[in-house]
């Protein structure tokens, strides 16, 4: 990073329509672009263990009926349903590991 | 018995506590490239100055046929010794005993110490080399960490604490190291994490080595929890003792004064450093070189949120903190990992009385959805309280652009900053050249036959009547504009009147900084 150094390249970042050069580290150059939350989709909120899904593709759901429980941190969780709607599919299974913001079931 | 028998069993019993897990585990522990504890504060304190103290104590559990053991020291050693001429307290862990675990009296012997150094008022040095809690004493080992952690939250601010992690550190064990001011990790050697590699891959299927997980590079780069990385134990105990000679040894207590020495000036010349065109590149850490004594620059956390640049150096033989924005990394813009990486080091310079120099060179904060939603908000808003909340004399040095909230942020006058100098190359204003003409001439610049020639004029513009030092300094925000070469004369002659700065803040328990 020695200033001195003409035959390193800089990458460049924009601020304020203005165009720094600078070094730009690879965890800031592969930062996931924000994607807003797809409310058909029902996403697992821990990391843990699918231990029983009550419904099946194709159910009619209302909001608060359970539909699974994620067991997590020792703890049962009942995973019920945030809209009205209907499943389309659900995407685990008994005693998958899941992890955190995993899909878990879509809705019609 | 007689006199001559009496020392003879103390030197037994001696010989047999000091014999700490063994020659097997001792040659386990020097096979992966770890000193014995014993060691390990012989070769950071100063020669022949330890004296240990409880050797002879046991441990205290009873159940799983514990108490048919013998645990040398019950797996900690702990003593006083002197570290560049200071007595110091210490303590260190010995992973050849029961895996260095803690129970109840290996607890009780680390709060003994620390106990004794808040008394004495001179720094506690915990080496950290632990399987964790020891499971046997159940709920007794838990309590000897809260014991310990209340401890380090008492010696916050009053004497400085250092946590040297050679060895495992993992569990609740973390805790004691990330409540104390400066934590040393080396790699391969150290490992810290809440929950191992093991657990995660039982819970979340989830694989990772531990080193990946939890190793020195990760906490010194990733997660800001070291603030020194080395190589090897020795490299460590090299920055362990540079540290020492720029801290004072408590919070009522100056750090000692060194001989003054030029900095050297043929290798950093201040005008050669830094291109005058704002979105350059140069590396702030040669500007510092060129200011301070003997070019000495004792950087802190270099590898983590390298868009700011914190350490130590000296001015006329005085500690100094240094904040710097560095222009080379990210363009040296604010974010939530720099701001809390600036916002404990100017509390830590605060409690101990060490003046703060802040080098300027910033276009803002970064932009970005992840920034905003990792909370730029409430940690941008630390450096704000943290400068705000400083007592210690406080300079700062606009060098070249100074925009917006960034302008704020870095020991601005607003912030009670006690001298602000500016070079000619300042940029003071509320937004770049660029963005502020975007806004101000948004519609000249629509309406125009040929927008882009105006837009590039009205920059122009916006550059010549504010892109300078002058306009804050008509306002009495700079108090001078300075050439460059003239910064370190003047920052002397700051410090020096600083001397006996003397303010007061409102009477109260404690603020509430947005932690």
């Amino acid at each position: 990073m020695d200033n001195k150094d003409n035959t390193q390249k800089w990458d460049t970042l924009i601020i304020e329509n203005s165009e720094y050069f600078t070094r730009v580290p690879e965890s800031f150059k592969n930062r996931k672009p924000y994607a807003p939350l797809n409310p058909k989709e029902l996403l697992a909120a821990i990391p843990g263990s699918i231990l029983e899904i009550f419904l099946e593709e194709g159910a009619e759901v209302q909001v608060g009926e359970q539909i699974l429980i994620l067991e997590a941190m020792k703890m049962r969780n009942l995973v019920v349903s945030p809209i009205d709607g209907k499943i389309k599919s659900i995407v685990v299974k008994s005693n998958d590991i899941v992890r955190k913001n995993q899909l878990l079931v879509e809705f019609e | 018995m007689s006199i001559k028998q009496k020392s003879l069993d103390l030197k037994e019993r001696m010989k047999y506590a000091l014999s700490g897990g063994g020659s097997k585990a001792i040659e386990k522990q020097k096979s992966v490239g770890k000193l014995t504890a014993r060691e390990r504060v012989v070769a950071i304190l100063d020669p022949k100055t330890f004296h240990e103290y409880d050797l002879f104590v046991e441990h205290a559990a009873k159940d799983f046929d514990m108490d048919k053991k013998y645990l040398a020291g019950d797996g900690v050693i702990t003593g006083t010794g002197t570290l560049g001429g200071h007595p110091v307290c210490i303590y260190a862990q010995d992973f050849t005993v029961a895996g260095g675990s803690l129970g109840y009296m290996h607890a009780k012997k680390i709060t003994k110490i620390m106990d004794h150094a808040m008394k004495m008022k001179v720094p506690i040095i915990g080496i950290n080399d632990s399987g964790g809690a020891r499971i046997q004493e159940g709920v007794n080992s838990l309590a000897g960490y809260g014991e310990i952690f209340f401890r380090n939250t008492q010696a916050s601010g009053v004497i400085p604490q250092i946590s040297v992690i050679l060895g495992p550190c993992a569990g609740g064990a973390v805790y004691s190291p990330a409540l104390t001011d400066f934590v040393f990790v080396v790699d391969k050697i150290s490992k810290m994490f809440i929950t191992g590699p093991e657990v995660i891959k039982t819970v979340l299927g989830e694989e990772i080595s531990m080193e990946d997980l939890g190793g020195a590079y990760v906490h010194a780069a990733k997660t800001g929890n070291a603030h020194f990385y080395a190589e090897s134990e020795e490299e460590c105990f090299g920055q362990i003792k540079q540290l020492c000679t720029y801290i004072p040894w408590n919070n009522t207590k100056k750090a000692d004064k060194f001989p003054k020495k030029p900095p050297k000036t043929r290798s950093y010349k201040l005008a050669e450093i830094m291109p005058s065109d704002p979105k350059e590149p140069y590396d702030v850490r040669n500007i510092v070189k060129a200011i301070c004594d003997n070019s000495d620059f004792f950087e802190i956390q270099k590898l983590f949120a390298q868009n700011i640049i914190i350490g130590f150096s000296r001015l006329d033989g005085q500690t100094i903190g240094i904040i710097g924005n560095q222009p080379a990394y990210l363009a040296g813009v604010l974010d939530v990992d720099s701001s809390d990486k600036a916002a404990r080091f100017i509390r830590y310079c605060d409690a101990f009385d060490i003046p703060l120099l802040t080098l300027v060179d910033l276009p803002g904060y970064l932009p970005g959805v992840d920034q905003e939603h990792a909370g730029v908000i409430r940690h941008g808003a630390k450096i704000l309280y943290a400068y705000s909340e400083a007592t210690v004399p406080k300079l700062t040095v606009i060098m070249r652009k100074a925009y917006g909230g960034g302008y704020i942020a870095m020991c601005s006058h607003h912030l009670r900053a006690d001298f602000v100098f500016a070079w000619p190359m300042a940029e003071i204003a509320v937004m770049g050249p660029e963005g502020a003409a975007n806004i101000i001439f948004r519609n000249d610049i629509k309406n125009a036959k040929d927008p882009e020639k105006v837009r590039k004029q009205k920059v122009e513009e916006y550059k010549q009547k504010f892109a300078n030092p002058y306009v804050a300094a008509a306002y009495g925000y700079v108090d001078a504009v300075i050439e460059p070469e003239e910064t370190r004369k003047i920052l002397i002659h700051a410090l020096e009147i600083s001397a006996t700065k003397d303010v007061q803040r409102p009477n109260k328990k404690h603020g509430i900084p947005p932690f």
